[in-house]
């Protein structure tokens, strides 16, 4: 198994970012008809070794490329998630009507590799049992050695409303796994290149 | 009732208090500083008695036009917009600004906040989109100003005095170019600049205005102007502040976000009456006025300064600094502030007036007039506008610039002593790019 490669960790809060232009969202947001909506791309926000995985090993038959890389297949507990620390704020959390979360990445194999799937995961904070996720499933394409497949999925709350609550909590895990059938043993380079998370809340969300 | 029982104002003698103040409104001239007459023609303020408040030499001019009285309209929104109502399903602070702003006027439609905002946070930084409503207009600077007057007093000879009980607001919210990318393509950091000052006192106003003895057909029978006031300021209270911040995201080579480092510092002054914090000072001003037939007609023209003063305040300051790894607040106690001439104003009006007989039309007079005003600590407002009145009558439109276009028309009765005054006329909503437009609505005596 490969140990995470967290190269460094990185302080964030986006929510600093939005200081100033606080004083147009007070007075956007004290009004009910005004709704919300938080979108953010985690990526920017991840260390290398959150977002590139340049050695997953490929055996023939099916194997499983994981993220987080943090461990064996369905084993990881996820990818934390803090939604105050995307600029949502935490009094209208338990209100929001809607989420999507997408998960994209590329991958490059150095064998080729046949038509597969990719499942997202969506879990409250304090799972422990990964395979209780509610997940999403789409099938990939093939992919030629040497060259590059977006794997993209999205859930939202039209596909899998049971995630709603666990958004609704403000903090919750994701991850994402792609499960490749090889002929031959080889390597893939896995690079997440989009973690974006889209939260809507009601109008009226700035108001008691 | 029982003996003894006492009578306290509960929630059925509000309606009567609010009557008595609306009352007490319609009973003093010049509440709401423009009359449906002035945002009729566009904002423009027709040399006159009347507008002395703009040029003390004004007050010695020959009365026309009588005392006007301008109507609260706007009030009527308390029943007819559910935008003030916190609790109410149509509640609109921006909505109930707009309208509290411009309480001569009742306004058609109000600037109403978006629907939607979105935040988007990416590589690229930080995104603020905002769709339905009113547009918005944060990406530039942006004021806000209002402020009511109610002055009460009279004119004895050449020596004009009342008191004047007052309430000012400024605001002002300067953006960074960063901070203007947040509502565009998006930005990394922000930073920007807020000061608001709220003011509420008290003025003695005491002033003089006088013709000046000129040789007999001197320039063609011009006659000049003279006038100053003086007012005594009684502070009774003012909250201000200052604030200075600005945020960046740091990010390394690969685009990712690092850090986030933000700092701020700014001060907030309190003080009033109640707790030792009240203000005194002086404020004058000066003007001359100059009236020059022509055409049959009067070309009235004056120039003022007002403003011109010091006020003194003794405020309790609190400075707060910042950065991400923390803030301080630090009580600096009370510092007594000395503001020399501020929001000096110049201001030059211009008028031509024809009466009944002079246009060839049995009935008709007109007058144009002209304005502007510049702040000389930043502002510049300018309107014209033409009157046409035919008998007791009058027609009325203009423009002019003030914190954006303003347009006007309006119309005018006369009879029996009494007038009514009814303007249509649009502002640009504070915060927006939104046109207003409003109703207002004057009585006139004694003309």
């Amino acid at each position: 198994m490969r140990a995470p490669d967290i190269t460094r960790s990185r302080a964030y809060d986006p929510r600093l970012l939005v200081l100033l232009p606080a004083l147009a969202l007070a007075l956007a947001g004290c009004s009910r008809h005004t709704a919300l909506t938080v979108r953010a791309d985690l990526v920017p926000f991840m260390s290398v070794g959150e977002t590139q995985l340049n050695s997953a090993p490929i055996a023939p038959g099916t194997s499983y490329l994981d993220w987080p890389f943090s461990g064996s297949h369905l084993t990881n507990p996820g990818h934390s998630v803090d939604l105050t620390t995307l600029g949502a704020p935490s009094s209208a959390l338990t209100d929001i009507t809607a989420f999507s979360l997408t998960f994209a990445a590329q991958v490059t194999p150095s064998v080729p590799l046949a038509a597969g799937t990719a499942t997202l995961y969506l879990a409250p904070s304090s799972a422990s049992d990964v395979h209780a996720y509610p997940a999403v499933t789409v099938d990939t394409p093939p992919v030629a050695a040497g060259q590059t497949a977006t794997v993209s999925i999205t859930a939202d709350d039209a596909t899998d409303a049971s995630a709603l609550p666990y958004l609704r909590s403000g903090s919750f895990l994701v991850g994402a796994e792609v499960e490749v059938n090889a002929s031959g043993s080889g390597t893939a380079r896995v690079t997440l290149t989009h973690l974006l998370v889209t939260v809507s809340l009601p109008p009226g969300w700035g108001l008691p | 009732m029982p003996t003894g029982a006492t009578i306290a104002p509960g929630p059925q003698a509000r309606p009567a208090l609010v009557l008595a103040l609306a009352l007490a409104l319609l009973a003093t001239p010049s509440v709401f500083a423009q009359s449906a007459r002035s945002l009729g023609m566009g904002g423009v303020r027709v040399p006159a008695p009347a507008a002395a408040d703009v040029n003390p030499a004004f007050a010695a001019l020959p009365r026309t036009g009588g005392a006007s009285v301008t109507l609260p309209i706007g009030l009527l929104s308390l029943a007819t917009g559910d935008y003030w109502n916190p609790n109410a399903q149509g509640f609109d602070a921006l909505s109930a600004l707009d309208q509290g702003s411009h309480l001569g006027q009742y306004l058609l439609n109000p600037a109403v906040s978006p629907d939607g905002v979105t935040f988007g946070v990416d590589a690229s930084g930080l995104t603020i989109a905002f769709s339905g409503g009113s547009p918005m207009r944060l990406a530039a600077p942006t004021a806000f100003d209002a402020g009511f007057d109610l002055p009460l007093g009279g004119r004895v000879g050449a020596v004009t005095f009342g008191v004047r009980p007052f309430t000012t607001v400024h605001a002002r919210f300067t953006p960074g170019p960063d901070l203007e990318a947040v509502f565009g393509s998006g930005s990394t950091s922000a930073s920007g600049t807020l000061t608001a000052d709220a003011v509420a006192g008290l003025a003695v106003d005491v002033g003089a205005a006088l013709p000046l003895p000129l040789p007999p057909h001197a320039m063609g029978g011009a006659r000049l102007y003279v006038g100053a006031r003086a007012s005594g300021i009684a502070g009774l209270a003012r909250a201000s502040a200052s604030f200075q911040g600005q945020a960046r995201a740091q990010q390394d080579s690969s685009g990712a976000y690092t850090d986030v480092t933000y700092s701020y510092d700014g001060t907030v002054s309190v003080g009033g009456i109640t707790n030792g914090g009240l203000g005194y000072g002086a404020l004058g001003a000066a003007g001359l006025a100059v009236t020059v037939p022509a055409g049959g007609g009067t070309v009235t023209a004056g120039i003022a300064v007002r403003h011109i003063g010091v006020m003194i305040w003794n405020l309790h300051q609190t400075r707060y600094q910042g950065d991400q790894n923390g803030g301080t607040s630090t009580d600096v106690g009370t510092v007594r502030s000395v503001e020399v001439a501020q929001h000096v104003h110049v201001a030059g009006n211009l008028a031509l007036s024809l009466g009944e007989g002079h246009l060839g039309v049995p009935g008709m007079g007109l007058t144009l007039a002209a304005d502007g005003d510049l702040d000389l600590s930043g502002g510049f407002a300018t309107h014209a506008g033409a009157e046409v009145r035919f008998g007791p009558t009058a027609l009325r439109a203009g423009a002019g610039y003030q914190d954006g276009l303003r347009l006007g028309v309006g119309a005018g009765v006369r009879a029996g002593g009494v007038g009514i005054d009814a303007a249509l006329s649009s502002h640009r909503s504070p915060f927006t790019d939104h046109r207003a437009y409003g109703v207002s609505a004057s009585l006139a005596f004694g003309f």
